[in-house]
């Protein structure tokens, strides 16, 4: 049960896609949603699709990988779409009984399942082509501006870390309370809500007291090591920002343009 | 910030990160991708134990590694909605809790937290969350009251129970080193006092 989470589906590459910087890359995501949310023509749609398509050919990841992304989103496109199409007012293609397609609801059908679509990819090949490190990174120097109104970039980077480092021990700390527990008779998969909620209870403290055993020894090796926080801290791995990122990101900016002007021709 | 607080927000959001696939279950009579999961209950640990900020942070860095691990694959919309329900409930129920440290204080919090999740989640729903998903305006209102209402109260009642049952336990551990810390700190000052 415990065995399918891996923190990160990163998978290593030497494509243009990976060796981008990971604060173009977390810009370029973004400027990429603003654009597909503004998009509202077929035009519009065709050059998305476009542009996803090349993206994911210039990563170099294989295409089952994105396809499984799309996976747990499934339910909630066709469930869009269903309600575009049969729910769109408009002129009637189609008829049986109460339910009707229009020529309105298969466009807006489509368009809505194509957005979804093309977001969930972009959003995947942003993990499939950055480790969670590198991003944690980027979102440092992203949100470091923030500094001057309080917003504590460095110290959210350290708490980023510190769980990715811990994440695979406390899984496998929750792993073996799991056994523990289960071998004296508990239950965690059967009941109603309130016998699986009351059954968390000999899971969870165990758990948190794990946590906090260690996180206390952390800190204070931690401090014993002198540490002071983000002010004059050196690195081992600075990010450097080359020609190949600046253009990316002018030509995000130019697509961004582009597709608002697809809205109105 | 302290080191201390700040290694322990990590694990703590490290803890809710895992609790988001190692127990969630789908409830009853909903759709299934709305599952109950009570990766909230670390974040209001640290807001009952250290103020309403620290379990929002927990809150946040716990949906950022659930963005950057790659699992939100709805992405934007999906990180999106959990932060500001996250966010919401925690923040309620920790300002309550801070001025109404008691038993009774605790439940009021703990129920206030989960009517403002309902009212914020509805709203958040019907005005960006919804829309975003592309869902038709005319359908919103009926899909907030037949799923997102009872999911988010089923899922702040959940939490909010498991919280109350857990909190006075382990919150020993999470602040106890740093009272025993005080009471060295003050032995020795009488003891130079003397």
């Amino acid at each position: 049960m415990l065995k399918d989470i891996t923190i990160g589906q990163y998978i290593p590459g030497k494509s243009l896609v990976h060796i981008l910087d990971p604060r173009t890359k977390i810009l370029s995501a973004v400027i990429f949603m603003i654009a597909l949310f503004s998009v509202n023509s077929p035009l519009g749609y065709v050059s998305m699709g476009i542009f996803t398509f090349l993206v994911v050919w210039l990563s170099q990841i294989p295409f089952h990988y994105l396809l499984r992304g799309l996976k747990p989103v499934l339910i909630i496109i066709v469930f869009t779409v269903t309600l575009h199409l049969f729910l769109t007012p408009g002129s009637e293609i189609f008829r049986w009984g109460i339910l009707k397609i229009t020529v309105e609801g298969v466009r807006q059908g489509v368009f809505m399942g194509l957005r979804l679509i093309f977001l969930v990819f972009i959003t995947s090949l942003l993990t499939l082509t950055t480790s969670p490190i590198s991003l944690t990174d980027g979102l440092e120097y992203l949100l470091s501006p923030g500094r001057k109104v309080g917003l504590p970039a460095h110290e959210l980077a350290m708490m980023m870390s510190i769980a990715l480092r811990f994440i695979p021990t406390l899984l496998e700390e929750t792993e073996k309370i799991m056994k523990a527990q289960m071998a004296r008779g508990a239950d965690f998969e059967s009941g109603n809500l309130w016998r699986r909620a009351k059954n968390m209870v000999p899971l969870l403290v165990p758990l948190f007291v794990s946590a906090f055993r260690r996180a206390d020894d952390l800190a204070m090796a931690m401090e014993a090591r002198c540490y002071r926080g983000g002010t004059g801290r050196t690195r081992l791995k600075e990010l450097v920002m080359y020609n190949r990122d600046y253009f990316t990101l002018f030509f995000m900016v130019c697509f961004l343009i582009y597709a608002i002007i697809t809205r109105y021709i | 910030m302290s080191v201390k607080k700040m290694v322990q927000v990590g694990f703590l959001a490290a803890v809710g990160f895992l609790l988001m696939f190692t127990l969630e279950f789908p409830l009853p009579l909903l759709p299934p991708f709305l599952k109950y999961d009570p990766s909230e209950v670390p974040a209001l640990i640290a807001a009952f134990a250290y103020g309403p900020w620290v379990g929002v942070l927990v809150e946040l860095v716990k949906n950022v590694l659930f963005f950057v691990s790659g699992k939100a694959t709805s992405g934007i919309i999906g990180f999106l909605g959990a932060s500001i329900a996250g966010c919401t409930y925690v923040l309620v129920a920790g300002s309550v809790y801070e001025h109404w440290r008691t038993k009774k204080g605790a439940v009021a919090s703990l129920i206030a937290g989960a009517l403002a999740l309902v009212v914020v989640m509805s709203l958040a729903n019907y005005f960006i969350l919804l829309p975003l998903w592309g869902i038709p305006t005319e359908q919103v209102g009926g899909l907030i009251i037949s799923a997102v209402v009872p999911f988010n109260a089923a899922k702040g009642i959940l939490s909010g129970v498991i919280s109350f049952v857990i909190y006075k336990r382990v919150s020993v551990l999470l602040r106890g080193t740093e009272t025993q810390k005080s009471t060295v700190k003050e032995a020795s000052q009488a003891r130079a006092g003397k």
